[in-house]
């Protein structure tokens, strides 16, 4: 036989010599399907960008004037051709964002299951390249196909950029931005591919985890968490909006966006483009890290402890960071936020006048909540990546036998996840309470405080949520905690709905049931925090402190017993490691 | 010169999924240049032991040591030194066999078009599959596809090869070619780890294997050595007696290593676990009595026979 030389498979930064990279180049740009592809494209975006192009030079000229005898006369100017150039810029600008964001995201999770549903991804796994070199392979080559999609509209944006005369300090930032989004949104679809086992579950659940995460979750941003909204190409589209605009909507529109205002991380006035490229990156940089240690090892979880409580750190900083400066100014509150944005000097529409009154308690209180809510449910996401299943905890404790070991290393994927659990409830605490304070203490509600006691009632709302789900996980595994998550999280919230919204007199009932739920826990601790806020609602008066310290005295007692079951079963495993019979 | 260090070198494996404990603190040698076959029925172990030495499954604990390499320090380099064909071999449906072979060249050894496709080629020819080198791997047969799946793992030349059920699917003559590229490969110094459900011809084609069950070890060493430490050194004898045979089969179930008697037409057939001595005594002894004996037909137990045995033990 033949020598042959070996040098090894490229290193993850030679991306044009990644093999998955090019095996997606040939399988999905093969001639025959490609030709459709292309064809497709071009006609969508050329329809797209010649009709909206056509449309404005016949009706931008177009205006009426007052003629003799009273008549309106129509007359017709050529209107500025940079105008007319920039009018198919948003419509292409859509069509790419379709292109990049959904129809990419859905190829690579659907891509990666596939790989998974014919077994073959084991070929991979088997290949001597890194981690990092398979997940960049997968990021850019499934999707190869929309990129190239992308890449045959831009020829009409770039005629519109350029005869427009958009600024660079507009259209740059908008691209950067949209290209860093589609590679979080990839890497999100390739995320939950790797995690799913079953296709169609893989492909329905990055779609609806790019539409929570980057959709709805934003929407938090109305209430206070602005952050969230620089997941999203929103911030910088809309800071960069009036430059694609024809010159006269584009300053009105700009007018709007000044007036709405802008995150100022901890007032460190950093570029809109910036921070959101910040952000973007730090998550797609959690993102790798999940997928590289699922190629390194196909058993791990997809966060090491200690990263997934940074992470939830890093939560509660950039959470703070991003709403804090804005309360001054109370552009936190939607109300003001609206207000503004509906008031321009003296032309004044349906939500005026509504931030020239300071922002209602209640409404703080919402805010209040949601923040202490979110911090809930990343806490519990968090808790959920690292917790291990008692099949894993055996496997682990057998291995420390093993070697002489009496316990696992603290950190490994083995090891209870508890003691983590109680920092990321310790930090969401810390967290919850800063936000808080500072937004009661604030000018808008003078004579407002939160209580010394609050930070310890926030306190043990994360703690018993956050170990108990954990417990709950790591003694019963999956199922366990699905159906408490269903029984004990959101039965008692749609019973409690129902009984709300039947009869009033039902309403302390309704109270009592749906405290039963953890999910509606924060709630429940800031209305006793500040009891202001209830007003007369004299059954909420009555009944909710009431529900809540049942309710929590519950959940404290269930900690405690999961806990010494925990323990008990800890120490049996332990035991039964360390009585295993010798082979042979 | 042949390296000291043993090409396999697996000690106190162990592979639990809950409860259930697939591989029993498995240690094992294999030296190389070996074809050394797995053996064991369905649940013994077999394939959890070729996932770990391929890297794909991290065990409970355990050292496995691939050409002095430490597949769990070092796996990305044990990959390299490792090629690995799994049981019922998959192939991406969108691909051609070529774009296959050249995708996992390229994985492998990296270097230029032109070099890997020499190197596909080499291959698609070793599996006689050269003439389906643009046919998309959906099209292939079974044995095309494990074929195929062959000539990937072979594509960097791997000093130890992991073959689990290399065999299923393919025609005798694909098998026949099989058998010669791993006897090819075994004298260049390449060990094959194998596993097949075909057991004569495993018995056949390996130079030593060892025998599992219920993830433990029961034996390894020759084929002859296996059947020797199994305690199936129990052969059938068939032996043709003319008159009162029934009276020699009372004769027979009385006498010592003599089990399952059975009185067919003319002749009485009996497993037998003495030695070779003992046999003549027993054949002397019928003469003795005055049976007319016509002939005596001795049959070693095949593998079949001992998988089986194994197997019933344990139920």
């Amino acid at each position: 036989m033949r020598e042959i030389s070996n040098p090894g498979p490229a290193p993850a930064w030679q991306l044009w010599r990644n093999p998955i990279l090019r095996r997606y180049c040939r399988t999905r740009l093969r001639p025959r399907t490609l030709g459709a592809t292309v064809l497709i494209t071009l006609l969508l975006a050329g329809f797209t960008f010649a009709m909206t192009r056509t449309i404005a030079i016949n009706t931008m000229g177009r205006s009426y004037v007052n003629g003799p005898k009273g008549a309106w006369t129509q007359v017709y100017n050529p209107p500025d051709m940079a105008d007319v150039e920039r009018v198919p810029l948003i419509p292409l600008l859509v069509i790419q964002a379709v292109i990049l964001f959904i129809v990419a995201t859905g190829q690579v999770a659907g891509g990666m299951t596939a790989d998974a549903d014919e077994k073959t991804m084991d070929y991979v796994r088997l290949s001597p390249m890194t981690p990092l070199a398979k997940v960049l392979g997968y990021l850019f080559g499934l999707p190869i196909r929309e990129w190239l999609m992308f890449a045959l509209t831009l020829p009409f944006t770039a005629w519109g950029l350029w005869k427009g005369n958009v600024a660079a300090g507009h259209w740059v930032p908008v691209y950067a931005v949209m290209l860093t989004a589609a590679v979080l949104y990839h890497l999100t679809g390739l995320t939950a591919g790797t995690v799913m086992k079953n296709r169609r579950w893989a492909f329905l659940v990055s779609m609806g985890g790019v539409f929570l995460l980057y959709s709805v979750v934003p929407q938090l941003g109305k209430f206070g968490l602005v952050y969230f909204e620089y997941l999203t190409v929103w911030p910088v589209v809309t800071e960069n909006f009036h430059g694609f605009m024809p010159v006269t909507a584009g300053a009105a529109v700009k007018t709007a966006q000044d007036l709405i205002g802008k995150a100022r991380f901890f007032d460190l006035d950093m570029p809109q483009v910036a921070f959101t490229l910040l952000s973007q990156l730090v998550l797609c940089l959690t993102f790798i890290v999940m997928l590289w240690r699922r190629w390194r090892r196909a058993e791990s979880h997809l966060q090491g402890k200690v990263w997934a409580t940074g992470l939830c750190a890093w939560i509660q900083f950039v959470l703070l960071g991003c709403s804090l400066p804005l309360i001054s100014s109370g552009k936190l509150f939607l109300s003001q936020r609206l207000g503004a944005l509906f008031s321009f000097g003296n032309v004044r529409f349906g939500n005026a006048g509504l931030n020239e009154r300071p922002p209602a308690l209640a409404e703080a209180t919402v805010t209040i909540t949601i923040y202490g809510t979110v911090t809930m449910l990343a806490m519990l996401l968090l808790a959920m990546m690292i917790a291990p299943e008692r099949e894993t905890q055996e496997r682990g404790v057998r291995r420390a036998a093993k070697f002489g070991k009496r316990s696992l290393r603290w950190f490994s994927d083995e090891a209870p996840a508890i003691s983590l659990v109680l920092v990321m409830a310790l930090c969401g605490t810390v967290g919850w309470t800063i936000f808080a304070r500072q937004v009661i203490g604030s000018h808008w509600f003078p004579g407002q405080e939160l209580p010394g006691w609050a930070p310890w009632l926030f306190g043990l709302v994360l703690v018993t949520s956050g170990l108990t789900s954990t417990l709950l996980y790591e003694l019963r595994g999956n199922k366990g905690l699905f159906l408490a998550a269903i029984f004990i999280g959101v039965l008692p919230l749609l019973v409690g709905s129902v009984m709300a919204t039947a009869s009033h007199t039902l309403a302390p009932a309704a109270v009592w049931i749906t405290a039963a739920s953890p999910l509606v826990a924060p709630a429940n601790a800031v209305a006793i925090a500040l009891p202001d806020t209830l007003g007369d609602a004299d059954a909420l008066h009555l009944a909710g402190p009431r529900a809540f310290a049942f309710w929590q005295g519950i959940m404290v007692i269930v900690t405690l017993w999961l806990l010494m079951v925990h323990r008990k079963e800890g120490r049996a495993r332990k035991l039964a490691a360390a009585m295993a019979p010798e082979p042979g | 010169m042949s390296d000291p260090a043993p090409a396999i070198d697996i000690h106190e494996l162990r592979v639990d999924y809950g409860n259930f404990i697939a591989v029993n603190d498995l240690t094992l040698a294999v030296p190389a240049g070996e074809i050394f076959g797995l053996v064991g029925p369905n649940g013994a172990g077999k394939t959890s032991t070729f996932r770990v030495l391929a890297t794909l499954q991290t065990p409970t604990y355990g050292a496995v040591k691939l050409a002095g390499i430490d597949i769990f320090e070092a796996p990305e380099e044990a990959r390299r030194i490792m090629g690995y064909m799994p049981d019922l071999a998959p192939v991406p449906s969108d691909m051609k066999a070529w774009e296959f072979l050249d995708f996992s060249c390229a994985s492998f050894l990296g270097g230029n078009a032109a070099e890997r496709r020499a190197r596909c080629e080499e291959c698609l020819e070793m599996v006689q599959l050269a003439d389906k080198r643009h046919a998309m791997c959906k099209s292939l047969s079974r044995g095309q596809t494990q074929r195929l799946v062959l000539a990937r793992t072979l594509l960097h030349r791997p000093k130890v090869m992991i073959l689990d059920e290399p065999a299923s699917g393919m025609d005798p003559l694909s098998r026949r070619n099989l058998r010669m590229t791993l006897r090819t490969l075994a004298a260049e110094g390449t060990t094959v780890f194998v596993s097949s459900h075909i057991l004569s011809e495993l018995a056949e084609m390996c130079t030593s294997l060892c025998v599992m069950n219920r993830g433990r070890l029961l034996s390894s060493g020759t084929a002859d050595e296996v059947r020797a430490h199994l305690g199936r050194s129990e052969r059938t004898l068939s032996i043709g007696v003319l008159a009162r045979r029934e009276e020699a089969t009372e004769w027979v179930m009385m006498q010592a290593n003599v089990r399952s008697v059975e009185c067919q037409a003319e002749r009485i057939s009996l497993g037998f676990s003495g030695s070779q001595e003992e046999q003549a005594s027993l054949l002397e002894g019928l003469f003795a009595q005055g049976f007319r004996v016509s002939v005596c037909e001795e049959r070693k137990s095949s593998f079949e026979d001992i998988l089986i045995s194994v197997a019933e033990e344990n139920l």
